[in-house]
């Protein structure tokens, strides 16, 4: 079924539950989230932007339904929280539309769920991917950020479960979690969504490998899997290039398909004790490129520290990767610093040769005159 | 007892090629590693599906092509929001490249250096993919164009160290190695890869250097404990190789090259018995493995255990690729043994003449065991064909000359022999084949024992394993009157049922003057020779030489006349012997 209709009529509403005004489709996809439909619309209370994020109903899956009702739940729970994206309208709210079908003349009621959104101005992707590549202490301060904004997440015991540059917006400077829908409360306030996947939750293309062998999922090592997540995210920022698939040969593949064929079949308990006793010979398989050899983008003042801690980050086995958010940031703390120092250093050495230029300068013309 | 050539069973062995199992670690190409990828065109509509099973748990599906072609797609997504950077264009290239589409990865990565023709990383992608395309021309073009822009990566040198070495360009590989290593001291695989080119350089101490170094660096790698591993074999150090092979094998459990130099070389310590513990598992869950197969056959050949070792090479020729006619040929040269031992003589010569008729460079090792089978059935005119024929294809390999002078040897042309055994010497002293019927020839013919221990100490150090040789060399000695260092010899040997050792021994307590012993150790001797009856009676004949000698030398002529005759009625079919005591005969009356 087309989206074109669905896209049409909503952005023919004028004033949406008597709020929001002005709606038009945002266009990095033609209108088209991955499974959803995003707008743009003036939120009449607060006289500000807003996004609206309607439910795409031409991929109705109960599953998909879940999944957008648990966004908005978790969404309503993080309203002021500086590090989420904040819901404007407390969560899912269905918007009832009256479509007539123009053979038959038909009136046909269309309930549409959505949740109304603050507006980002761009994402960490944007950030990363611009037209000018961003400078290597911007980045590590972004990173800090999204650092920060998971470990927040990660307090209220919610997991995330696909991060990626795309899902770190940025509103007025500020990096925000979004994307919502993979997320997960990990403290039972929430019910589960039955399911069985063919593919790991999130993107795969940040995902830890215990993810394809059911591991990681919704257990007790969830947590750290979105910290593998933010490994290949910090790899990717300095070298523009995707860790996963330099990580994961057809060989790998296909031993975590072999495993996962195992442990799939387990009870949760027995899985993870599995899983646990089987990863070292995976971790053994692996070699990690460094973060530095791919361009001159990585300072050489930081490229051991940095290269150190996203090695940690994405460290295959789950547990070795440091779920302790005062160690990850005193890493980043130390690049930083570094850099910044360098930064200044190398300004110091700048003006101590200009200095000199123009004493020698002076001296060279002070000799002429005596010559003269 | 003197030990003749054919008896030297250099060739009587399954096949070794060790060379090919060097692994060499890729020089890890951070901006692609060299990865295979199966493409699958089916496309996962759904990223999520639903059903009633489990909660969060994955179906038990092979999600390897899903994987590659699902970062295709959202690659392709992401390019859609941010066109025409060069970075993201360079990692769509990859993605194609990944599944195997290397003209549109090619395109990809052109587009991309259209727009940032500085972007190094996609310079290096394309010279990968080139590279992996096997077209090493352009991309080492391409990697001197990085080299001559300033570039200084030691990813960049070690890359194009490697297509020099596909190039078979060593010198120039070593050079680039080098220069990466000036880079980065740290790096264990150019550590790994120069200790790699200095063994193909057959500069095997540097290589066993380098390599031990690498595998200081990262001494969890093992790749590079398989090549230390390698470097000690080349050296001849198998004690040391063994143990590396066992901690690459430790590193990484059922990994095929080093399972394959492991067996190899336990079999060469002659520990065949570890090689079937190792392979088992791994044999029974690749039924079309071969090599290993072929390994545990030879194991299980060195055991004694024909049957066996006839059943594992019978299943690996029928999972073998008939079109390589090199492995096909060994195999069936190796059956062709195995039916020797077993006792098919009909069925080993048709397999061996098999073998060198299917091998496009004919055969070398099927040609000796070919020489060797006639020689064993005293069919030497048979087997003088097959050594013409054999000089007449490898007119300059040296073993067949060896195997010239055994057949003029066995005819009693013993000048001839002589002659063409020195001229073997001469060129190829590595071949074993001459040493023993030289020093026969010398020994027992001429008497000429000073010339015969030169000849055999310029061989010993070098063989000192070799049971016919050390036999030999006591018995040169005993014959010099120098039984303690015989002795002492004989006593090295942990074989104690050979036959022409327990002669020898027999003839040291005839000339120690303990009669009675050596003729138990005679006795004993020709009982082993079994179903052998020549050499059974070779052993007779020389047993009663050595009395009659004893006996002449006690003045006891009545007794020796009696041995010399015993020892002329018995029928040989050499005739030094026989001449010996016809002499001694014709001397005393």
């Amino acid at each position: 079924m087309p989206r074109q209709p669905y896209l049409q009529a909503i952005e023919s509403e004028t004033l949406l539950d008597g709020r929001f005004s002005n709606i038009i489709r945002i266009d990095h996809n033609g209108g088209n989230g991955h499974f959803s439909l995003l707008f743009i619309a003036d939120d009449q209370d607060t006289g500000e932007k807003v996004a609206l994020k309607f439910f795409d109903p031409t991929r109705y899956d109960a599953d998909r339904v879940a999944r957008f009702e648990r966004e908005g739940d978790i969404l309503s729970r993080f309203i002021d929280e500086p590090y989420v994206i904040n819901c404007v309208n407390g969560g899912v709210k269905v918007f009832n539309k009256t479509v007539v079908d123009q053979a038959s003349g038909l009136q046909i009621p269309l309930p549409l769920k959505y949740i109304a959104m603050e507006l980002a101005t761009s994402s960490v992707e944007d950030f990363i991917y611009g037209s000018t590549p961003p400078p290597p202490l911007m980045l590590l301060k972004c990173f800090k950020e999204m650092v920060k904004a998971v470990f927040r997440f990660h307090t209220k015991q919610v997991c995330h479960r696909d991060l990626k540059p795309s899902n770190f917006l940025i509103c007025n400077n500020q990096v925000k979690l979004s994307d919502l829908g993979t997320a997960k409360c990990m403290n039972g306030t929430m019910p589960d969504i039955a399911s069985r996947y063919i593919n790991p939750v999130g993107d795969m293309r940040y995902c830890g490998p215990e993810l394809f062998m059911s591991v990681g999922i919704a257990d007790e090592l969830v947590f750290r899997s979105d910290l593998f997540a933010l490994g290949a995210i910090l790899f990717e920022m300095f070298t523009f290039v995707l860790l996963t698939p330099t990580l994961y040969n057809r060989n790998f593949m296909g031993k975590i398909s072999q495993m996962n064929a195992i442990l799939a079949g387990m009870n949760p308990k027995d899985r993870l004790f599995t899983f646990r006793g089987s990863i070292g010979s995976l971790t053994a398989q692996v070699s990690y490129p460094d973060i530095f050899a791919y361009n001159n983008t990585v300072p050489k003042c930081i490229k051991i520290t940095l290269n150190r801690l996203y090695k940690k980050l994405a460290h295959i086995n789950p547990e070795e990767r440091p779920y302790n958010s005062t160690s990850i940031h005193r890493s980043i703390d130390i690049c930083i610093l570094t850099l910044e120092n360098e930064i200044k250093y190398h300004q110091w050495l700048q003006n101590k040769r200009t200095r000199r230029q123009r004493s020698e300068e002076k001296q060279q013309s002070k000799l002429e005159m005596f010559s003269c | 007892m003197l030990t003749v050539s054919n008896e030297v069973k250099n060739f009587d062995e399954i096949i070794i090629e060790r060379g090919k199992h060097c692994a060499h670690l890729e020089s890890g190409n951070p901006f692609l590693p060299g990865q295979e990828f199966i493409y699958s065109d089916k496309e996962s509509e759904h990223f999520y599906k639903r059903s009633d099973y489990q909660t969060d748990e994955l179906s038990p599906a092979d999600i390897t092509s899903d994987f590659f072609n699902k970062n295709l797609e959202m690659s392709q997504i992401r390019l859609r929001r941010h066109p025409n950077n060069p970075n993201l264009l360079n990692s769509l290239a990859q993605d194609y490249q990944r599944v195997g589409e290397f003209e549109k990865a090619i395109t990809t990565y052109r587009k991309s250096l259209e727009i940032d023709p500085n972007l190094f990383s996609t310079i290096a992608n394309l010279a990968k993919c080139y590279s992996l395309i096997g077209n090493v021309d352009k991309a080492l073009l391409l990697y001197l164009e990085l080299e001559s822009k300033n570039v200084d990566s030691e990813i960049i040198f070690e890359n194009i160290a490697l297509l020099y070495l596909t190039k078979n360009n060593l010198g120039s590989a070593l050079d680039y190695l080098n220069k990466a290593k000036a880079i980065n001291q740290n790096n264990p695989s150019i550590w790994n890869n120069i200790g790699l080119v200095l063994l193909a350089k057959n500069e095997i101490n540097k290589s066993i250097s380098s390599l031990r170094k690498a595998f200081n660096l990262k001494s969890d790698d093992p790749n590079i404990a398989n090549n230390v591993g390698v470097s000690f074999a080349v050296q001849g150090n198998l004690k040391k190789a063994i143990n590396y092979f066992s901690i690459a094998n430790k590193l990484k459990a059922s990994d095929r090259n080093t399972l394959v130099n492991l067996s190899m070389a336990y079999n060469l310590t002659d520990q065949p018995e570890k090689v079937f513990e190792l392979t088992y598992d791994y044999i029974k869950e690749n039924d079309h493995e071969v090599e290993l197969r072929n390994i545990l056959a030879w194991s299980f050949f060195k055991m004694k255990n024909f049957n066996k070792s006839l059943g594992l090479l019978t299943k690996a020729i029928k999972h073998i690729d008939k079109s390589n006619t090199t492995a096909t040929a060994n195999l069936l040269n190796n059956i062709g043994i195995v039916y020797d031992n077993l006792g098919y003589k009909d069925k080993a010569e048709k397999l061996l003449i098999t073998s060198i008729e299917v091998s496009s460079d004919k055969n070398i090792a099927a040609y000796c065991n070919l020489i060797h089978l006639y020689f064993s059935q005293k069919e030497d005119s048979k087997a003088k064909e097959i050594i013409d024929d054999a000089l007449s294809t490898h007119p300059n390999n040296n073993i067949f000359n060896a195997y010239l002078g055994e057949y003029n040897f066995r005819k009693g042309e013993y000048e001839l022999a002589k002659e063409i055994f020195y001229s073997v010497i001469e060129a190829s002293p590595e071949i074993l084949i001459p040493y023993a019927s030289l020093t026969t020839l010398l020994t027992d013919i001429d008497e000429n024992h000073e010339e015969a221990i030169r000849v055999i100490e310029k061989i010993f150090p070098y063989a000192q394993d070799n049971i016919q040789l050390i036999n030999n060399y006591a018995y040169i000695l005993i014959k010099q009157g120098n039984y303690k260092k015989a002795r002492s010899l004989l006593d090295k040997v942990a074989e104690k049922n050979e036959v022409h050792l327990v002669a020898t021994r027999g003839l040291l307590f005839i000339m120690e003057g303990n009669i009675k012993e050596g003729r138990r150790y005679y006795n004993k001797a020709s009982k082993l020779a079994g179903k052998d009856q020549n050499l059974a009676n070779l052993v007779e004949q020389k047993k009663q030489l050595e009395l009659g000698n004893f006996y002449l030398r006690e003045n006891i002529t009545d007794k020796a006349i009696k041995c010399f005759s015993k020892g002329l009625s018995v029928t040989t079919k050499e005739r030094y012997y026989k001449d010996q005591l016809k002499k001694l005969l014709s001397t005393i009356s």
